[in-house]
């Protein structure tokens, strides 16, 4: 069973990963994001499905969230834009949701839909790793990903059970605390080089990323960074001006790949 | 078999759907909790500071007009208004403050709806001269406005939530974000027995200082077993407390009502246990109010403290089991009932416990019915609220 995750799994780059909230502004300029960012060469989208109480999100986000809902963006309909990017896109998609949205679904229902939809993983930031068994061994089944967080305050011993339950990549919590832009980051990048050595999937690195400079820095020690709220402000403050988003949020892609792509170099 | 099991579930409810940065730290607590239920030089402490600072024991006090009222049953009321800050909260937030310390936590924060968690916090960080914030929404905060200054007096620091619907719920998220940024040094007095594991047991033992009182002054008093306890429902603590002692008496009914708003059939309740359907909220698997979607509900009470969409795991288990029956009273029937006790015993209940006090007029009480309600609090944070009320009708 193939799984476009899998592709994560090629070192000769240090991957990016875009995060942005479905429906927010709107739903046909999150589809013409998701084009944009494929054809930029990010390596996986990690696509919001909003939630009333995102316990686990920044200011940035929960204001996406908020007017994503006001456009009462569901989970069918954003797995209804999946399948339609699919005809054109092949980079992953991972959702974002909170659990109650899965469990209210139906879990087994939730992963076969993702699956026939065309979505490759999902990260749950409310969900243990040890909990809901069935939704757990469903997933090994249909080949669907649970991408499992590992925070810098998880005991070596925790960790360990995360990564070997988690498929795709492992997802490196960089700060303690929500999601959102930081201007600086105080990182333990010990704990997350020996996240790495014992993982066999790539380790990714997220939450507080703002700048190309701050990502590059995370790049040298994980397998790629996963930018958000930075993303996400973009989005808030272009707003429905589509035309000028999609050029502003070209231009911010570009920026990060090319510090990351500068950072292969100089390691090599 | 006692529960919750050791992953934290009641039966299929509960447990600890945290995010993993907040793991260890529940973790640390329910061990170090673990170690508290053990140490006897615990147990004295809280025993000495409920004693001599909140003032327990509460009285059960035999309402003889109340029963006259109702076809001469007895009726009992367990006096939680009595207690320093004039409700059943700081039974909580003393047990668990006296465990911060142990912990070495030198912050606290909390959240709050109505204002007496946040109240009953605010004073047990200023008794030991900790620092102290309360998540409150903004909506709550200009709803009871009053207790947002009893909060500021007593040192803490008032901090206005406006995301979401502005109101428990979402100054529940907002704490628990606080609380993922300063995993290090700060500790979250949890007001209900809601949240993860350890929070719905947590609190249920340090309330149930209320049932096992009762049972006690019951005994004392009539030399049996009440047939009915009554109290009011919103995340659950006045109920677990004075129920638990009691769930194994299967002679004793005990009926939890919770706030029925405009109407069930309304989108204005806060009926978690009648209308709601299985989810997680607040780290917990329980009965929510949703939508088809599984977006949490708005929900509506006259009674602020019982305005939550959620309900503690325990209650959604006991609810499954039958234990215990769950039914509601709407927002004019608390109101009333509140008017009616102030006059017939000269008590003010708060308008959350007046919704146990109305559920006597649904019961066809008769003679030989012996009934306990407990009085979660005080009715004073209410004054505005009744007095419009009665100047509407
Ligand atoms: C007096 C009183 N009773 C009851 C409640 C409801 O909480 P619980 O259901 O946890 O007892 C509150 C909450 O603020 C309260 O202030």
């Amino acid at each position: 069973m193939n799984n476009r995750l899998d592709s994560l799994k090629d070192k000769s780059k240090k991957h990016l990963v875009i995060y942005l909230m479905a429906g927010d502004p709107d739903f046909k300029t999150t589809e013409e994001l998701i084009y944009s960012l494929a054809k930029s060469g990010v390596s996986a989208i990690e696509l919001g499905v909003p939630f009333s109480d995102p316990v686990a999100d920044g200011p940035t986000i929960q204001r996406s969230g908020e007017r994503a809902l006001a456009n009462k963006i569901t989970i069918k309909d954003v797995l209804g834009l999946v399948s339609k990017v699919r005809e054109k896109v092949s980079t992953p998609i991972v959702f974002m949701l909170y659990y109650n949205l899965i469990y209210s679904y139906g879990t087994g229902n939730f992963v076969d839909d993702c699956v026939k939809a065309g979505v490759d993983g999902v990260i749950v930031p409310d969900l243990p790793y040890d909990e809901e068994k069935e939704f757990y061994n469903h997933s090994i089944n249909k080949g669907f990903y649970i991408i499992y967080l590992v925070s810098p305050t998880n005991t070596t011993d925790r960790m360990k059970k995360i990564v070997e339950k988690s498929r795709g990549f492992v997802y490196y919590i960089l700060l303690k605390g929500v999601t959102g832009a930081q201007k600086k980051l105080s990182s333990d990048f010990e704990f997350l080089a020996k996240i790495r050595k014992c993982s066999k999937i790539p380790v990714f690195a997220g939450f507080g990323i703002s700048t190309p400079a701050q990502s590059a820095e995370v790049a040298k020690h994980a397998d790629g960074v996963i930018i958000g709220s930075a993303y996400v402000g973009i989005i808030e403050q272009y707003g429905s001006k589509k035309k000028q988003l999609l050029l502003e949020s070209g231009k911010f892609i570009n920026k990060f790949l090319k510090t990351q792509t500068k950072n292969i170099k100089e390691k090599q | 078999m006692a529960l919750p099991n050791s992953k934290g579930f009641f039966g299929s409810y509960g447990g600890k759907f945290a995010p993993e940065t907040l793991r260890t730290l529940v973790d640390d607590l329910e061990k170090e909790y673990r170690k508290a239920q053990k140490d006897p030089a615990f147990k004295k402490e809280l025993d000495y500071y409920l004693k001599y600072y909140v003032g327990r024991p509460t009285p059960l006090y035999r309402a003889d007009r109340l029963s006259k009222r109702f076809n001469n049953a007895k009726i009992y009321l367990k006096r939680e208004d009595l207690n320093h800050t004039g409700a059943h909260k700081i039974n909580n937030t003393m047990g668990q403050i006296l465990l911060a310390r142990r912990m070495g936590k030198t912050r606290i924060i909390a959240e709050t709806g109505a204002g007496q968690h946040g109240v009953a916090t605010a004073t047990v960080a200023a008794m030991f001269g900790m620092e102290c914030e309360v998540y409150m929404g903004e909506e709550d905060t200009r709803r009871q406005a009053l207790n947002v200054f009893r909060m500021q007096l007593l040192g803490t620091k008032v901090i206005p939530v406006k995301s979401g619907t502005r109101t428990l719920k979402d100054a529940m998220n907002e704490a628990t974000r606080d609380w993922l940024k300063n995993v290090d040094n700060t500790f979250y007095i949890i007001g209900s027995v809601a949240g993860f594991h350890p929070y719905p047991e947590m609190v249920r033992d340090f309330q149930s200082v209320i049932g096992k009182e009762t049972r006690k002054q019951i005994l004392k008093a009539e030399g049996k077993l009440p047939d009915y306890i009554l109290a009011c429902v919103g995340g659950g603590s006045n109920a677990m407390g004075i129920f638990y002692p009691f769930l194994n008496d299967k002679k004793v009914k005990l009926i939890g009502i919770e706030a029925g708003g405009l109407g069930i059939n309304t989108d204005k309740h806060s009926a978690t246990l009648t209308k709601g359907r299985t989810g997680v909220l607040h780290g917990s698997k329980t009965y929510v109010l949703q939508d088809k979607n599984g977006q949490i509900s708005e929900t509506h009470s006259i009674s602020a403290g019982l305005d939550y969409p959620g309900v503690g795991p325990e209650h959604s288990y006991l609810k499954d089991s039958g234990r215990v029956k769950y039914d509601y009273v709407v927002d004019n029937e608390a109101a009333d009932a509140c008017i009616m006790l102030s006059k017939e015993e000269g008590i003010i209940p708060a308008l959350e416990s007046s919704h146990a006090v109305a559920y006597l007029e649904k019961m066809k009480l008769s003679k030989k019915d012996l009934v306990i309600v407990n009085i979660s609090g005080r009715g004073d944070k209410d004054m505005g609220t009744i007095m419009e009320y009665v100047n509407k009708k």
